[in-house]
């Protein structure tokens, strides 16, 4: 009876972990997919009006937030508190408001340091002296975030391939061994 | 209101503008290499010394607040040389202009300003009552004469013209054509200064497209404007005269007779847009006085 106990809680617990580290790389990847997004959204709204930041920022809400495990949107998030940061006009730029609230929220994106990096240097695209200057460093962010996104599907493809059988085999042996 | 401007100023200088007099102040200068400049009414300051002059960053800095961190956004308004700040404060710019030829005119367009050097913070100022001594001589039988108020700038004829729609607007239908946004200094559609409850405001508009909107749509008895100048605008009011709809304006001059020498207003006059004058003088001790003319020219009331 113990050993049928044991072997379950072992099956159980590969299944747990292999279900929640698929989950996180999926949720890394809808949070990248959202940034894009939200990089699209604003390259089209500059182009049609004169955005206001502050608001734009402020009045922000995620379609994408919906589909993570927390109902939680970090992108959602950090552009309100950029909002709330820059009305209070204590900043001298922009750009160093969104690299702040961006560095504070790191562990939570779980971005390897290319993405992020590609993520912070973005904040340029918002803060430019013209609507021409900032939709070019949207779209060269776009571009290097899609680079990105290609590469983590990659990785995490292989990933997978990895993890599964070795994770299924490890579980396997474990319940060799109890038998 | 006033107060609130202190946080478009840099951090490192905003102790000391907390600290200002704000009574009486009229325009804030803010140049490179120079201290801030307070103008009141008959003198002028200095905010700080040499320890404390202005740099490129600085000027930066407060751009970004003023823009809402948003420069790309106002570069219209920084092509005519100014924004209008939440309050209605009007914020001039100066720096390098760049600009390009118009083609089969010997005009040019401003493309930028580039390097801003230097802006000058016209503090907007809600006088209520100011014109309560002007308007009965605005008046007449069922109606108002179409008016004018001038003076040299920075004298207070948006000022006065704002009292006066609040006080003509508790009996008249009043549409404003507030092209830079100083009359009734509306923010998110809503106006900051109390312009009477039958005003009705077409906010950052062109006079000359504005004009022929309200008219259209929004059935005014009146129709007040800021600084008319172009050639379109005195065309307009000719117009509007044969509307029926009485004008409410400001137009820059020194005195009436330099007024009169503008062919313009002299078309206006003969045609009856234009029927009376309001010429605003600041005095050494700051105060205003003020005096009306008939469109000849003639003083009707005032010394």
């Amino acid at each position: 009876m113990g050993k049928i106990v044991g072997m379950v809680l072992v099956l159980g617990g590969v299944a747990g972990g292999l279900h929640s580290w698929m989950i996180q790389q999926r949720e890394k990847q809808i949070r990248l997919e959202e940034v894009i997004h939200f990089f699209q959204k604003t390259m089209f709204a500059m182009e049609k009006e004169k955005i206001k930041i502050i608001e734009y920022f402020a009045r922000y809400v995620s379609m994408d937030g919906q589909m993570l495990s927390k109902k939680e949107s970090i992108l959602e998030k950090s552009l309100h508190e950029i909002a709330k940061r820059l009305a209070a006009n204590t900043y001298p730029n922009g750009q160093s408001v969104w690299e702040e609230v961006f560095e504070e929220e790191k562990q939570n994106w779980a971005f390897d340091k290319e993405t992020f990096g590609v993520l912070l240097r973005a904040g340029n695209g918002f803060f430019g002296r013209s609507r021409e200057e900032n939709i070019c460093f949207l779209q060269k962010s776009i571009q290097e975030l899609e680079k990105q996104q290609e590469k983590i599907k990659e990785k995490d493809s292989q990933e997978r391939k990895v993890w599964i059988p070795v994770g299924m085999l490890g579980a396997v042996m474990i319940m060799i061994l109890f038998m | 209101m006033v107060k609130g401007l202190v946080t478009v100023f840099p951090t490192s200088i905003r102790p000391r503008m907390r600290k200002i007099n704000w009574d009486g102040l009229e325009e804030i200068r803010v140049r490179i290499g120079w201290p801030v400049e307070l103008i009141y009414g008959n003198h002028n300051e200095w905010l700080g010394n040499y320890d404390s002059m202005i740099d490129r960053q600085c000027l930066d800095e407060m751009l970004n607040y003023i823009t809402g961190y948003s420069i790309y956004a106002m570069d219209e308004e920084i092509k005519q040389g100014y924004i209008t700040f939440s309050g209605g404060h009007r914020i001039g710019i100066t720096g390098h202009a760049t600009y390009e030829a118009l083609r089969d005119t010997r005009e040019h367009r401003i493309t930028n300003i580039i390097d801003i050097g230097g802006l000058n913070i016209r503090i907007a100022h809600e006088r209520k009552g100011c014109a309560e001594k002007i308007v009965p001589h605005l008046r007449k039988e069922n109606s108002i004469y179409n008016t004018l108020f001038f003076a040299a700038p920075g004298v207070g004829k948006t000022t006065y013209l704002r009292d006066t729609i609040r006080i003509l607007s508790e009996t008249y239908k009043i549409s404003v054509i507030d092209e830079r946004s100083e009359i009734a200094a509306c923010v998110n559609g809503k106006a900051q200064n109390d312009l009477g409850k039958r005003t009705d405001v077409l906010d950052a508009c062109p006079k000359e497209i504005g004009m022929k909107m309200v008219l259209r749509t929004m059935s005014p008895d009146i129709i007040a404007v800021d600084e008319i100048g172009k050639e379109e605008e005195f065309v307009l009011l000719e117009q509007m005269r044969c509307s029926g709809v009485k004008i409410l304006g400001t137009i820059h001059a020194g005195d009436i007779e330099e007024l009169l020498r503008n062919p313009m207003i002299r078309d206006g006059v003969r045609t009856g847009a234009i029927e009376r004058f309001v010429e605003l003088i600041r005095l050494d001790n700051g105060q205003r006085k003020y005096r009306v003319f008939d469109g000849q020219g003639n003083l009707l009331w005032g010394k």
